[in-house]
């Protein structure tokens, strides 16, 4: 289909399934999930900041309906949400801040990757064991452990009574006003710094250092998921980056999906909810280390290219400018049979990044909807809550 | 029809960008919601209320 804002022709389907497949990850985990779809909207056709442009406007739809859903279950709080707004815009501003000082340092990509991958294996790595903590309590003492609420460190952190200290109703905690603001800008300077929406390190945040349940932490970042959206899908389409048409498509998969996700949250407990988090955690950290070694692979031949053009008498100024030209780069791997593996393998690595990330998904949400449909069912037997 | 709508929309684009921005926000929140609700249709079809959220862990 032809996309008049952009001028590219990209596969519907295609769009419908990645906004579907994200929807119901998204409503589950209360995340956008802009670091899978921005990806693969770059890899259906869309040039990358339409891509990102794109995925911000379809975000406003799908956050709106799963806000709303979450809301009806009482699982968001909003005080909480607007605290945490307020010092994610700081955090954010900061962290972009930094990135742009790294730019200048020439250190930005890798840095950022890294920083991406370890933030991502540490959460995955010690969501795994609580889970298998908990597990084992559950083993050992007959009992279901449904949920964990808060950690050692929002324990901790709950008793420092540095004033003015606010009581959240909906999440049953009373804390400093100014660890919320903390966490809000520490998870805004995570979320700038990287690009990101944030909410793969919001939602952990909001549990593990400000002490809300799980199912809270979901719908209070979904919450402000729907805020920075609408901000940044009103923003993105003033500047023309936002394709209405891609944005409609994705919507269509993306709303059902985000709502079909929500609702399976009532069939979940917390703690497997926290064990599916780990997965899609630790699958993305693998796709984002797919991701860098095609760029070392890209480095490689681009730093062998500058090598070569240099020894050719042409200046580094020139030689930048050479490299920045695509069919210059092609003219170049041609004559060169180690440049072309390296060019070959670069694009390898890419694609494998963004087919882990494509299958992360689809995986991930086949399970969930596969819990909602057997939590539907079951309920329908047990006839407990119907008409309720 | 399609081509209309794509001179419509090229129209209000370059025009009018403010305008472009707002309808994308206001298409985007309408269209989300209109497909929320009907999820939620067919969901309570199926006998779930899904106006009280209630603790009925399957696991």
């Amino acid at each position: 289909m032809y996309m008049p804002v952009s001028g590219e022709t990209v596969a519907v389907l295609p769009l419908i399934m990645i906004g579907f497949f994200v929807g119901v990850i998204g409503g589950f985990f209360g995340i956008g999930g802009a670091f899978i779809i921005t990806p693969a909207l770059n890899i259906f056709g869309f040039p990358m900041i339409y891509a990102v442009g794109t995925d911000m406007a379809h975000m406003i739809g799908k956050s709106t309906v799963s806000t709303f859903r979450h809301w009806k279950f009482g699982h968001v709080d909003v005080v909480l949400a607007l605290l945490m707004i307020a010092g994610t815009a700081v955090g954010i501003e900061i962290g972009a801040r930094t990135v742009i000082w790294l730019t200048v340092l020439g250190m930005a990509e890798t840095f950022m990757r890294f920083i991406f991958i370890l933030i991502l294996w540490t959460m995955g790595i010690y969501m795994f064991w609580e889970y298998y903590y908990t597990n084992r309590i559950s083993m050992t003492e007959h009992r279901i452990v449904k949920d964990v609420a808060g950690s050692r460190l929002s324990s901790l952190l709950q008793t420092l009574n540095i004033p003015p200290v606010i009581t959240l109703k909906r999440s049953g905690i009373r804390i400093s006003l100014w660890i919320i603001l903390l966490v809000g800008v520490l998870t805004g300077f995570v979320a700038g710094f990287l690009g990101v929406g944030g909410g793969f390190v919001r939602m952990p945040a909001l549990m593990y250092v400000i002490g809300v349940p799980m199912k809270l932490a979901v719908g209070t970042d979904l919450f402000q998921i729907l805020v920075s959206g609408t901000y940044g899908g009103f923003t993105y389409s003033l500047k023309g980056y936002v394709d209405i048409y891609g944005a409609i498509i994705m919507l269509v998969g993306g709303a059902a999906g985000a709502q079909l996700g929500t609702i399976a949250t009532r069939y979940v407990f917390g703690t497997k909810m926290r064990l599916y988090f780990a997965i899609c955690l630790c699958g993305s950290a693998l796709g984002v280390m797919a991701k860098q070694i095609s760029f070392y692979k890209q480095q490689a031949y681009l730093s062998a290219m500058k090598g070569y053009l240099a020894a050719q008498g042409i200046d580094p100024g020139q030689a930048a400018e050479v490299l920045k030209n695509e069919e210059k780069v092609s003219a170049l791997l041609a004559a060169n049979p180690v440049w072309q593996q390296l060019a070959a393998d670069e694009k390898l690595w890419n694609a494998l990044g963004g087919v882990m990330m494509l299958g992360l998904a689809a995986g991930l949400s086949a399970i969930i909807i596969s819990k909602c449909i057997i939590g539907i069912i079951v309920e329908k037997k047990r006839g407990v809550v119907l008409g309720a | 029809m399609m081509e209309w709508l794509n001179n419509m929309v090229l129209l209000v684009f370059n025009d009018a960008r403010v305008v472009y921005a707002g309808a994308v926000v206001v298409i985007m929140a309408g269209l989300g919601t209109l497909i929320g609700l009907s999820v939620d249709f067919l969901v309570k079809a199926l006998g779930v209320n899904l106006d009280r959220y209630t603790d009925n862990h399957t696991g």
